[in-house]
């Protein structure tokens, strides 16, 4: 499906860009969090979280064709 | 009191003490209470290595962030016996010095707001997607990591 990959914080300098389509095989977030670190080194060497419809999405969660927030750790307050 | 609307906890820049000074006095006709805690975060003038911070430059995702501090309002209320509790924080550029979070308890007595203070700011720290960019006086940058 393809998911359109939403950067955040430190992450937007990562990668260049603050938003790209990819298209995967994932089902869940964490074939989609295995799936993303085989495609780029960047994100086997980031602490990141995903997110989609505003949750965050951890484990068997099931994914959705659209967008996908990924985030860097929190540091508001 | 459980509110279902979602709030806009955003304010651009760095939150005025007017602002906090008029929150206070919007209570004034809440007469059941009786004690207010208020959390004030500020801009911190850091020196990491030999570089001074001048500024925390916010970035969210909004919409989510403002739901997720309706949740955490709502888990508030179920916890504790607060009557009305308020957010904001700061987007954009804030410096030194300068307020950037404001969380206002309040409740018929002080036990209630002491205890539910620590809870609802560690809740937002922790859950609350916003991402500061602590900028240095020579315009270089890091990203900010919450202890």
């Amino acid at each position: 499906m393809d998911l359109k990959l939403r950067y955040h914080g430190r992450l937007i300098e990562l990668f260049g860009k603050p938003e790209e389509i990819i298209s995967v095989r994932s089902e869940t977030a964490d074939s989609l969090r295995k799936e993303l670190e085989a495609m780029d080194v960047r994100f086997r060497e980031s602490v990141f979280l995903l997110a989609q419809h505003h949750k965050i999405i951890t484990r068997d969660d099931t994914l959705t064709a659209g967008d996908v927030d990924v985030f860097p750790p929190f540091s508001g307050g | 009191m459980k509110n279902k609307k979602i709030k806009n906890i955003f304010i651009e820049g760095g939150i005025p003490p007017e602002k906090i000074a008029q929150s206070i006095s919007n209570h004034k006709s809440k007469t059941g209470i009786g004690a207010h805690d208020i959390f004030l975060g500020q801009v911190r003038a850091d020196k990491i290595g030999n570089k001074m911070v001048g500024a925390i430059e916010f970035s969210a995702q909004e919409e989510m962030a403002n739901e997720v501090c309706h949740e955490i309002r709502e888990a508030v209320f179920d916890k504790f016996p607060v009557n009305c509790l308020h957010i904001y924080h700061s987007l954009g550029k804030v410096v030194v010095g300068e307020i950037c979070f404001f969380v206002f308890v309040s409740s018929g007595h002080r036990d209630e707001v002491f205890e539910s203070m620590p809870f609802l700011v560690n809740e937002i720290k922790a859950k609350v997607p916003i991402f500061g960019k602590e900028i240095f006086e020579d315009e270089t940058h890091q990203w900010k990591i919450n202890k």
